[in-house]
């Protein structure tokens, strides 16, 4: 057990209380003097989290998820299995390897729209099987043979907030529905945090039980210092409630949630972030993973439940335009043994996937699927990923925390995964000034023609399109954003108007009023020499690759040529309408 | 036809020898067909099939907000007091004997505080720690088998579902009987102590009797011998299931009960190896039950060469638990337990080595350990005044205690007492017979935050504003009181003292004196014959309980 001297400790755990106030009878208290305090800056919660809001929902007992993200083509998943497997033709699939619980059917709709994005094998080192202290190594942050008594989240907080016990935040820090263990927000000065189980009702529970003692007098005794915590759990209660009741007047639920603790959870935390409340962190849970039996129905109606659950939530913000500053992750203590046991269940595992859902979020899987020829000693799924990876990642692509509090935070530093790209990036920004304009159009097209290399995330941005390649279509349909004309309608019909002469070594294209730009890999170097083109049409050539575009999207006024000085066969040729969709086209030669 | 009827005749015979067997043995061996419904021949079977989250049926009173509640270390404050283990050698005060009763029955009443201040304090901790007769059961039902369902109909399978919810709650209530009519003895606080430290859960021991039993041992045993205690609890059906040692065979090692046996019961982490758990599971093995019995089955047990604890020998469970208890450890891990329940959550070394010593020269009998700690100078240290929480058990039944507010009170009301009882203790987070797991309830802290601490209040008003349509009579109440009627500064007084571990400030006294009187003059006020006076009365007793310092004991 930690000591530490009792002054220090007077000091560190002063919760929420304003330190000598007093404390009339029944009335609101330090609310006023915070909210004047030139020390307190109202905006810096929204700033220093960029406004953006994760939800945390724990899976409590370890997700099996081994049959979550299913590997339905290993016959070692099966054999290992045989009586709690999920057949193959149940699974529903999102790669040729891996595949989801059937009952997930929400979040396979969401990998078709890529905002799932599942990281395979997550874990730790040495993994411990105990529910208590895995959990607090997961929610600590800490490695396997570390007892650290507080929660990654509290110590990222304390960084920001490093007087939050005495000038208290108008907002609190982060909300936990009704969790098993609140380590999360447990920091060395003080929770950071609140537990509320009902929100709408809050405000006439506290009111109708609020009474404090009228001055903060404490006897210089152990029992003194339960009693200032006591007392300031009680102010923390009072000073929130009435917050927070504004907030639920204000805030509504779009969708009809289920009647099952998650979705109720969720739905309470939606309705706090429709009222206005900003919290970056909200964690809620789901019970019952400890599927030492009869898993099949158990686990099967969790997933039944949590693929609801959260597709409600989604929706919900979803529909109050509320979902763009919004990542779901899960977590859970751990995995289960890939090993069925004798009832029809599993006992402890190690590693399992975690899933993020979001708009933000980068759909696709992040790991391979689960390895059944090299277990740990225990024989379990050795970890690919270290959960830390995932906070760390989280914390520096959602919320743009500098990388020195995320090392403080996390007691080191973790290497991160390509989970979230944040789109307050617009698309297309690939300078991520905070402008798509054409310094933007110059730069993609140096992308596509080989002149730079963009990194992940500029190919990402750059990829207007979303279909996983750089191309002229997303130079036209950069254009098209920048000149405000964002529809997106197709033409029909071929462009049958490229005429390539191979012997005068130049290209004519038909005046037409439906082109945008065209993109055309040689098969070996070409160079340009001239060209006659409209104004606002741009040709450029590098290496093999040739682009021609519109900077105006306006109407051939004439015929284009192209004049090369070198040139060689054609490999393939893109050809943009004026709205970034590909359209057929016939090479005359 | 005759090759068929004798054909017949044997698959009736052997069928009614598997039903036989399955009833005395664990199905543990059979494993179902995977299109076969999973066929209940056993206890064990039915355990194993019934959903784990059928726990009692939640009681509607009010919003449904009964959720699970953290479980956490705090960073606890450093010991720094400097009495020792040397008896008090003198009377107690008075707010040193309520100390003693709060600390060791569930809300003393105004006629224990007076009985135990007339004692010396040797008597008083002797007549805590007397012996008494065992309460008798709450029904015959606590010895009914589990029965031969292998035919039953869904309707009859559904009705004994439904038996058993209803046994369940009859336990329940019996045992919060038992806490309220306790006689001035700290039986039940123990048994609740070795309930939380032996923690099994009725949510997967679904079978009333093996609840009630394990109880009632606990009960018997508590002011006992620990080892005698522990022996109990490994062959006790109840954990044996729990635990899963009633699926520990040779050559199919279960090390589940022997893990949490050293991690848990006796030694603590950290004074074993992994190996040391083996070889107990080893030693362990061989045995079923059947909810009521245990049966030990020579040929599934390992009867080999275990190396446990750095002895050899061909050892089994007994020969484990002998060999447990010559480790001066387990006389530690116990004794700093019992420090944590009954002084302070952050235990004092010294202290605790000591009473360690003392349980090792007495031969792991609790009652000399307890009389030295509750005789001692340092148990009255001012430190711990308020220095333990009240876990939801004795907040709740305490104060209806304090109030004389009986559990069996008819009310007018849609719910019953107990029902009532059993809601707020679940919000709590404390529900008796179903701990959240093996560990017990983690306590301190954790049972104060934003969400529980209104909650607790709130069942306190409505115990004396009439939300139940009853309130225990304040006359009768201040009747107790020495001048309690005429005099408010006498009754007042003595409810501090009363309630509270730590006293309120003169601020807050005075704030709630001027709301007793609201501006009558003390010498004329009169609870009966002053007009509103019990009005108001009503009004200060709920904002009394509702102060912080009530949280604490």
């Amino acid at each position: 057990m930690k000591k530490i001297s009792r002054s220090k400790f007077l000091k560190k755990m002063s919760l929420l209380t304003g330190g000598t106030v007093l404390l009339p009878l029944m009335t609101s208290p330090l609310f006023s003097k915070v909210k004047n305090s030139p020390l307190f800056d109202f905006n810096s919660i929204r700033d220093t989290f960029n406004d953006k809001i994760l939800v945390i929902v724990n899976l409590n007992g370890g997700n099996d998820g081994l049959n979550t993200v299913i590997p339905y083509q290993n016959d070692s998943y099966y054999n290992l299995r045989p009586n709690i497997s999920i057949p193959s033709d149940t699974v529903l699939p999102i790669t040729d390897e891996l595949g989801l619980h059937p009952a997930l059917t929400h979040l396979a709709n969401y990998w078709n729209q890529g905002k799932l994005c599942i990281i395979e094998n997550v874990g730790y080192a040495n993994q411990n099987l105990s529910h208590f202290r895995s959990t607090d190594i997961w929610q600590s942050g800490s490695s396997s043979n570390e007892y650290i008594e507080t929660g990654w989240i509290a110590r990222l907080l304390e960084q920001i907030y490093p007087n939050h016990t005495e000038n208290l935040p108008e907002t609190p820090m982060s909300l936990l529905q009704g969790t098993t263990n609140n380590l999360l927000i447990r920091g060395e000065l003080g929770i950071t945090g609140i537990m509320v189980d009902d929100p709408s009702s809050f405000l006439n529970l506290v009111n109708s039980t609020y009474y404090n003692s009228s001055d903060n007098i404490i006897p210089d005794t152990l029992g003194g210092e339960e009693l200032q915590f006591v007392r300031d759990i009680d102010n923390a209660a009072f000073q929130y409630a009435e917050y927070i009741q504004n907030i639920v007047d204000v805030g509504t639920n779009t969708v009809e949630y289920a009647n099952n603790p998650l979705s109720i959870q969720l739905s309470s935390a939606a309705k706090l972030i429709s009222g206005g409340m900003y919290s970056p962190f909200y964690i809620v849970y789901q019970s019952g993973y400890d599927t030492h039996s009869n898993q099949i129905n158990r686990h099967g109606e969790l997933m039944t439940e949590l693929s609801s659950a959260l597709n409600n939530f989604y929706s919900d913000l979803n529909n109050q335009g509320l979902s763009e500053n919004v990542v779901i992750v899960t977590t859970s203590e751990f995995g289960r043994r890939p090993y069925q046991n004798g009832s029809n269940g599993t006992d402890h595992g190690a590693s399992a996937p975690l899933i993020l859902l979001g708009n933000t979020v980068n759909g696709g899987i992040i790991g391979s699927q689960p390895d059944f020829n090299n277990f740990d000693n225990n024989e379990n799924l050795l970890h690919e990923y270290d959960f830390r990876q995932i906070y760390s990642s989280v914390l520096s692509q959602h919320f743009d925390i500098s990388s020195e509090i995320i090392e403080e935070t996390l007691l080191g530093t973790f290497d991160t995964l390509d989970i979230i790209t944040n789109t307050s990036t617009q698309l297309g920004d690939v300078n991520f000034d905070g402008e798509l304009n054409v310094i933007d159009i110059v730069i993609m097209v140096n992308f596509i023609l080989d002149v730079s290399e963009p990194s992940s995330e500029e190919f990402q941005v750059a990829d207007i399109n979303g279909d996983g390649s750089l191309d002229v279509l997303d130079v036209v349909s950069a254009v098209g954003i920048i000149l405000g004309d964002n529809s997106s309608q197709r033409i029909d019909g071929s462009l049958e108007t490229i005429e390539i002469n191979q012997l005068s070594k130049s290209m004519k294209i038909k005046a037409n009023d439906f082109i945008g730009g065209i993109e055309v890999h040689f098969k070996n170097e070409c160079i340009l020499k001239s060209t006659l083109i409209d104004n606002n049409w741009v040709a450029r050539c590098n290496n093999n690759k040739f682009i021609l575009y519109s900077n105006d999207l306006k109407l051939m006024k004439k015929d284009f040529i192209i004049n090369f000085s070198k040139f060689s066969s054609i490999d393939r040729v893109i050809v943009s309408d004026k709205y970034g969709n590909r359209i057929k086209s016939r090479i005359y030669k | 036809m005759i090759a068929n009827l004798s054909f017949m005749f044997k698959r009736l015979y052997i069928t009614c020898l598997i039903i036989l067997l399955s009833i005395v043995l664990s199905a543990e061996w059979k494993q179902p067909a995977e299109e076969e419904i999973y066929r209940i021949e056993s206890l064990n079977d039915y355990l194993v099939q019934k959903d784990f989250n059928f726990t009692i049926q939640k009681v509607d009173l009010f919003p449904d907000l009964g959720y699970e509640h953290p479980i956490n270390d705090y960073i606890i404050p450093e010991k720094f007091t400097i009495t020792s283990l040397n008896p008090l050698n003198r009377e107690m005060d008075l707010l040193e004997s309520v100390h003693l009763l709060r600390r060791t029955i569930f809300g003393p009443q105004i006629e224990e505080i007076n009985y135990i201040q007339t004692l010396s304090t040797i008597d008083a901790v002797d007549y805590i720690l007397r012996d008494i007769e065992s309460p008798i059961a709450p029904g015959d039902w606590v010895d009914h088998p589990f029965p031969d369902v292998s035919e039953y109909s869904e309707a009859q399978y559904d009705s004994l579902n439904n038996a058993y919810v209803h046994q369940f709650r009859e336990l329940i209530y019996w045992w919060t009987d038992e806490m309220y009519y306790n006689e001035t003895h700290i039986r039940e606080q123990m048994t609740l102590f070795w309930h939380d430290h032996f923690a099994t859960s009725a949510a997967t021991i679904f079978f009333p009797p093996a609840m009630y039993h394990q109880n009632r041992k606990l009960r018997e045993n508590s002011l006992g011998n620990f080892k005698e205690l522990v022996t109990s609890m490994t062959f006790d059906p109840a954990m044996m299931i729990w635990l899963d040692n009633n699926q520990n065979f040779v050559g199919q090692i279960n090390e589940n009960f022997a893990r949490e046996l050293l991690e848990l019961f006796t030694l603590g982490e950290g004074n074993y190896t992994q190996v040391d758990i083996t070889e107990a599971a080893r030693a362990l093995t061989g045995y079923t039950t059947d909810g009521l019995n245990i049966y030990f089955h020579l040929d599934h047990h390992d009867d080999g060469l275990k190396t446990f604890l750095g002895q050899t020998g061909y050892f089994d469970a007994e020969d484990i638990i002998d060999i447990i208890f010559e480790q001066p450890q387990t006389a530690h891990f116990i004794s700093e337990k019992l420090y944590r329940w009954f002084v302070y959550e952050n235990p004092n070394d010294e202290i605790v080595d000591q009473l360690a010593q003392i349980m090792i020269e007495n031969n792991y009998e609790i009652k000399p350990v307890l009389n030295v700690l509750f005789n001692s100078e340092h148990f009255y240290d001012d430190n711990f005044y308020g220095a333990k929480y009240k876990n939801p058990v004795s907040h709740s039944v305490g104060i209806m205690r304090q109030l004389y507010f009986d559990t069996n009170q008819p009310i007018d009301f849609p719910y019953t007492v107990h029902e009532i009882l059993l809601y707020i203790q679940e919000i709590g987070g404390q529900t008796i017979f179903y701990p959240p797991d093996v560990a017990g309830w983690p306590g301190y802290r954790n049972w104060i935050n934003t969400f529980t601490l209104p909650w607790r209040k709130v069942f306190t008003n409505y115990l004396v504003d009439g939300t139940f349509n009853y309130v225990p009579d304040p006359i009768e109440f201040a009747e107790r009181i020495p001048n309690g009627l005429s005099d408010p500064d006498a009754l007042l007084d003595y409810l501090y003292i009363y309630f509270y571990s730590i006293q309120p400030s003169d601020l807050t006294k005075q704030n709630l004196m001027d709301e007793l009187l609201a501006g009558a003059d003390p010498f004329e006020w009169h609870l009966i014959y002053y007009d509103g006076a019990i009005e108001r009365f009503g009004y200060v007793i709920q904002r009394m309980m509702r102060l912080s310092e009530f949280q604490l004991k």
